[in-house]
């Protein structure tokens, strides 16, 4: 059975790592979309429809990127719990010397950074077509 | 026939009217600030062999623009010599970021010479600056207070 909830954890870890991935890539992917479309408008003619437009875009980075930070702590939460249950069964195991505690940490570190790059992108992608226009 | 015959000294003799009008090249796609002064410099000069009298100075420009021409009229220019204009241009204060031509025309009885330029209108772009700052600002709270909030759950 043990065997079974470990698979499940490693399992659990794998998808977790694979939609993180996911959400930092799309929003910084968006971001910098975002910045170029938001460039060629900001420098070409300034009419109002064209400032909705802009502003639209920036709606969508702060939306996208919102979602993005509240996956990414969430995923740092889940990898979190269930590192600590899987840190729990090496020690029922007397395994545990083999799985370094402090990885936990570093994981949250990770996570920190990048969510700092997925918000520091969406600052530039809002920031940028301002200066230019 | 000889080269030097009457005929042909007459004909170098006649009359030859030239004006030009010439704008420094740095005028030509200078940036404009809605309804902001900017003053160009252009050259009227007489290339001709002889005079030209009463040249009138005028703008064909957008909608809502205003250039003056300060003179704009010469009431003589002898030949080979030239006289420098003032042109003061305003861009309407609504008019949108772009591209514009204005040509400027110099009229004389004998005469008629344009010459344009191209100028881009760029808004006064602080006011997006700080927009653009507002903006970011408020995203940075609201990413801080998202990291405070559910970072602690």
């Amino acid at each position: 059975m043990i065997e079974r909830v470990h698979e499940h954890i490693t399992s659990e870890l794998t998808v977790n790592t694979r939609t993180d991935t996911i959400f930092v890539l799309t929003a910084i992917f968006l971001n910098l979309i975002t910045l170029g479309i938001n460039s060629i408008i900001a420098s070409s003619n300034g009419d109002s429809t064209q400032t909705i437009v802009m502003f639209t875009f920036v709606a969508l980075i702060i939306v996208v990127n919102s979602v993005a930070e509240v996956g990414l702590i969430r995923g740092r939460q889940m990898r979190k719990k269930l590192l600590n249950g899987l840190l729990k069964m090496y020690k029922d195991q007397g395994v545990e010397g083999y799985y370094d505690s402090s990885l936990l940490s570093d994981y949250t570190i990770r996570y920190n950074l990048f969510m700092l790059t997925v918000l520091f992108t969406g600052l530039i992608a809002i920031v940028i077509p301002f200066i230019i226009r | 026939m000889s080269l030097l015959s009457p005929y042909n000294l007459l004909f170098a003799q006649e009359d030859k009217v030239d004006l030009s009008l010439r704008l420094l090249p740095e005028y030509y796609y200078k940036e404009v600030v809605p309804g902001k002064n900017t003053t160009l410099f252009m050259e009227v000069r007489n290339n001709g062999n002889t005079i030209i009298n009463d040249i009138r100075l005028s703008a064909d420009k957008p909608e809502e623009w205003v250039v003056e021409i300060i003179p704009d009229s010469i009431s003589y220019l002898s030949a080979g010599s030239s006289q420098t204009v003032d042109i003061t241009i305003v861009p309407g204060s609504n008019i949108p970021n772009g591209e514009y031509t204005v040509t400027l025309l110099a009229e004389a009885s004998e005469t008629r010479m344009a010459t344009s330029t191209t100028l881009r209108v760029k808004s006064d772009s602080s006011f997006w600056i700080w927009i653009g700052m507002g903006v970011a600002v408020l995203v940075a709270a609201g990413f801080l207070i998202i990291f405070l909030r559910f970072g602690r759950q």
